[in-house]
């Protein structure tokens, strides 16, 4: 199993570059909504001698001070974030369809990158809503289930009994999310590997999960808490100083920059990883 | 463990043995002890009422023969919905919708019986009466003729008999599941007989209503509980006694003197902290599940205790008793009674949110000014929530630090003192009322005025005149008005001695000009420094002689540099404003506040760079500190800095949601 991830993992950076394009467009998008701030920031406090309270410090005051007066300019940034959410889903379609495409074919290079999404965007399109679906439905069970607790807190000996409670489920939640990704994932390898109909692949993804669940988890488990221990680093750097001065702020920027370039590899890394899992097999 | 701290003090104190918890008695009164109650009660738990007599020595301390009494009976608040008081909340109290309750759940208490000792019955002549409202349905206050009057200076001994029933809570009062109890007006109270503030003297005794709690004479309290022997009790005052009587009941006896209440508590789970601070005996009644955080509210306690004694006065009481109601009863928190007090949280709360030490802590400050000081909460509810808001926001920044007091989450930091103001400025018309206004007429922010508006000018009150200053200011006040329940007027005038004597004339000849539009304007203040200009002045430059010879300007460049200010709130308080050069030196005016605007000119060598009103931020109720200054180098790496955390959040958003295709 260790193995597995090794190659996966390695696999996986050679495929930087498709790494690149993803990494690029994500921060394209992102960087509308950081400059739009940046402008909001400026023109409502940025000649205010209270603007330096905020580079050593969150300041409650001061942002509090600048939401109450010109919140109406913020909160449209954030309605705004809403549509490139929805716009990025639908080109995430397009990303996925590339990123397997170049996997199953072992392409690395930078023009190999659209080859997938070109050819597979629709019926992966009908796929994601076949997903989406299920998430939905285990949204919606999940938030029944919390309500269920919450109205019956003060019914139970105590909250603690309730927390409990709401952990359990949020864990169960967590398990869900990490098969119907699997799932997904094996459905939209079966779509470029045979040329499935989406429906087909669907419940393909579900029984490629059920017979190979002990490879599957092996695969992202591991990988799983490479990314949590990369996290735990930053926040603990975070934490001893944050961007407190202009060396920082750039030095910080870089590091998330790179925490974002290595989610987009490790993407790669689990693909690589569950596309071995898929290949090990007879279909 | 707390077996083993009680198994020790019951071996080390022979007090303990004796089922008494701490020594109640004062040498000496420290009120005129006009209302004093002997409460003998038998609690049924399980029918949730209770069956008392009571024996009330009163003395009419006025020069007025007084032909009848009048009594609080807040209980029957909770008796139906056409109650002043659940009228005035619209059907919904704390959140709930009062309007769905079966009949089991409703409260009332009645007098069965008053009779002067050894003389008159009074019980026919009982009666309700409604001089707020005129709302007949209304039982929160009974007025009970005498036959014989009572002459100036007499003492009044009365027997009486009362049943109560318990409400499932309501406003703090009442019962949940488990037999939890909290017993708040939950006896026959007098009201109050003094000079009003038509200056003759009356009864001051309200109705319950919408937005006021609660106001009554000093006296002393014997209490007896007679109650099922799984209860665990808390009570106002020292436990005095216990007694078994081996049928499952037992009595548990109270004395607590100096106070205008009594208040007392039951649940069979409260497990029982205790630490000693000098002569207080600090008791937490905490469920279970909280007890590992109890040591979280006897900390912020001792704190309050710690710093209310050095910066205001001599807290007197051998004991106070702190209760935290479990979950199913947390409508019966977050209020304050005399050496009781009742607090809230939740299991997990995370030790670097300081909300239950802040409760706490708000609640303990209570003491001081609704206890001790004992102004009328109803009539002038910011002489005792203004001022316990004020310290309590003291109390938190100075223990925690002053912008991470009230929470540091994740990066996220508040102070308490930062989280008032806000409070008070954020409202969405921070003129919807004035201060100083009874509670009844305050139909909107409540919480935003009372609490934090008149904290917020207590601080503002503080910058202005030093910490020292106000430090010796609310000495003197506690000192002299304690046990005497003052008004706002007796504040004032103590801040305008105090001031003449420390300041001068440094403020004027007295605070009357801040007082009056705090207290009785909804003026605001909102300074904002709108421009800087540097013009640079042409002198000696240009076509001079018959033959118009040109001659450049030799001369250092001079420049007229204009800094305008605009107060666009209409509250009027001085201000400093600091002007800084471009050579890093700086200059201090004045500005009285008064007009709109105010323009500052220089003519000089040196551009001016910035400017900052009041740049200590000693007028804390501005609406917007971020409009006080202007500086023509702005620091654009703050600007940056957010930008990028924006762009990496949105990174994550995007990449965290592209998992769900």
């Amino acid at each position: 199993m260790m193995d597995s991830v090794k190659i996966a993992i390695s696999k996986a950076c050679s495929q930087w570059r498709l790494a690149m394009i993803v990494y690029v467009i994500q921060f394209l998008l992102a960087m509308t909504m950081g400059m739009q701030l940046y402008q909001v920031f400026e023109a409502s406090i940025g000649d205010s001698l209270e603007l330096d309270k905020l580079l050593s410090n969150y300041n409650h005051t001061v942002i509090q001070d600048l939401l109450k007066v010109h919140g109406g300019a913020i909160t449209s940034i954030i309605g705004q974030s809403r549509y490139l959410i929805i716009t990025y889903l639908i080109f995430s379609v397009f990303v996925h369809a590339s990123l397997i495409h170049a996997v199953h074919h072992g392409h690395t290079r930078f023009r190999d990158f659209w080859t997938g999404g070109a050819l597979y965007f629709f019926k992966f399109l009908s796929l994601s809503l076949l997903f989406l679906i299920v998430y939905l439905i285990g949204l919606i069970v999940v938030g029944i289930l919390a309500s269920f607790v919450f109205n019956g807190i003060l019914e139970m000996p105590s909250e603690r009994v309730g927390f409990a409670w709401l952990g359990v489920i949020a864990f169960v939640f967590l398990i869900f999310l990490l098969k119907v990704f699997a799932a997904s994932t094996y459905a939209k390898m079966a779509i470029i590997d045979h040329d499935k109909s989406p429906l087909r692949a669907f419940l393909f993804g579900w029984r490629q999960l059920r017979r190979n669940w002990k490879a599957t988890y092996g695969i992202i488990l591991p990988l799983l808490l490479i990314q949590f221990m990369v996290y735990g680093i930053y926040l603990c750097l975070e934490s001893q100083s944050g961007m407190t001065t202009v060396t920082l702020i750039l030095v910080f920027f870089i590091f998330q920059q790179a925490m974002i370039f290595f989610r987009c590899i490790w993407k790669l890394m689990i693909y690589n990883g569950l596309h071995g899992v898929y290949m090990s097999e007879d279909k | 463990m707390i077996k083993t701290i009680q198994i020790t003090l019951l071996a080390i104190f022979p007090a303990i043995l004796l089922g008494q918890d701490c020594d109640p008695y004062f040498d000496h009164p420290f009120s005129n002890r006009v209302a004093n109650y002997e409460i003998d009660v038998a609690l049924d738990h399980e029918a949730k009422t209770i069956k008392a007599d009571q024996e009330v020595t009163w003395i009419n301390s006025s020069p007025d023969t007084i032909n009848e009494l009048r009594w609080y009976m807040y209980l029957n608040s909770f008796k139906n919905s056409e109650s002043t008081f659940i009228k005035g909340a619209n059907g919904r109290v704390f959140g709930e919708d009062i309007g769905e309750r079966s009949a089991d759940t409703w409260g009332w208490i009645k007098v069965d019986h008053i009779q002067i000792k050894g003389g008159d019955n009074l019980t026919e002549g009982q009666r309700y009466i409604q001089l707020n409202d005129g709302n007949p349905e209304d039982q929160s206050v009974l007025s009970v003729p005498l036959i014989d009057p009572l002459l100036p200076g007499d003492t009044l001994r009365l027997d009486m008999r009362f049943t109560a029933k318990m409400p499932k809570i309501i406003a703090r009062a009442g019962y949940s599941r488990d037999d939890y109890f909290l017993f708040v007006h939950w006896f026959p109270q007098m009201g109050v007989y003094e000079k009003l503030r038509s200056g003759e003297w009356g009864w001051n005794c309200h109705q319950f209503m919408q937005n006021t709690e609660f106001y009554a004479d000093f006296g002393v309290y014997d209490v007896s509980i007679r109650h099922a022997d799984h209860l665990v009790l808390g009570g106002s005052g020292c436990q005095v006694g216990q007694e078994h009587h081996g049928d499952g009941t037992m009595t548990t006896t109270y004395h607590v003197e100096d106070v205008i209440d009594f208040a007392w508590t039951a649940y069979p789970y409260f497990e029982i902290l205790e630490e000693q601070w000098n002569h207080v005996n600090i008791r937490l009644l905490v469920p279970p599940e909280h007890c590992y955080l109890g040591p979280r509210y006897i900390t912020a306690v001792r704190q309050s205790l710690e710093y209310m004694s050095e910066h205001v006065g001599a807290y007197p009481f051998p004991q106070i008793t702190i209760v935290d109601p479990p979950l199913h009863a947390l409508r019966s928190g977050l209020m304050e009674y005399p050496t009781l007090i009742t607090v809230g949280t939740v299991y997990g709360m995370p030790p670097k949110v300081h909300n239950m030490e802040s409760l706490a802590i708000h609640e303990f400050c209570h003491q001081y000014f609704m206890m001790m000081l004992a102004s009328n909460e109803k009539e002038e509810a910011w002489l005792d929530e203004g001022f316990v808001t004020y310290y309590e926001d003291r109390i938190i920044d100075h223990y925690y630090g002053d912008d991470c007091g009230y929470y540091s989450f994740w990066g996220y930091q508040t102070g308490n003192a930062e989280l008032s103001r806000i409070e008070y400025t954020g409202m969405d018309n921070p003129r919807v009322g004035c201060i100083a206004k009874p509670g009844w007429e305050v139909k909107e922010g409540r919480k935003e005025l009372f609490y934090s508006k008149s904290a917020t000018m207590l601080r503002t009150l503080e910058r202005l005149i030093g910490i020292e200053s106000m430090d010796q200011l609310m000495k003197t006040y506690f000192k002299e008005f304690k046990f005497t329940h003052p008004r706002g007027v007796d504040f004032v005038n103590t801040v305008n001695d105090h001031i003449r004597q420390v300041h001068g004339d440094q403020f004027g000849e007295s605070m009357d000009w801040f007082f009056d539009q705090c207290l009785h304007t909804t003026a605001v203040s909102d300074f904002e420094v709108a421009s800087i200009t540097n013009l640079r002045l042409a002198s000696g430059q240009g076509l001079y002689g018959a033959h118009n010879t040109f001659k450049q300007s030799e001369q250092q460049s001079q420049y007229t540099s204009t800094v305008k200010i605009y107060q666009r709130g209409d509250l009027i308080m001085p201000v400093d404003i600091l002007i800084t050069f471009e050579d890093g030196s700086t200059k201090t005016e004045q500005w009285d506040g008064a007009g709109e605007s105010h323009f500052i000119e220089y003519t000089g060598p040196l551009r001016i760079v910035s400017a900052h009103v009041d740049p200590e931020q000693k007028i804390y109720l501005d609406l917007d500190l971020n409009n006080n200054s202007k500086t023509l180098a702005p620091n654009r790496s703050v600007l940056w800095k957010y930008a990028l955390k924006a762009v990496y959040w949105v990174q994550n958003v995007l990449q965290s949601t592209s998992w769900l295709i």
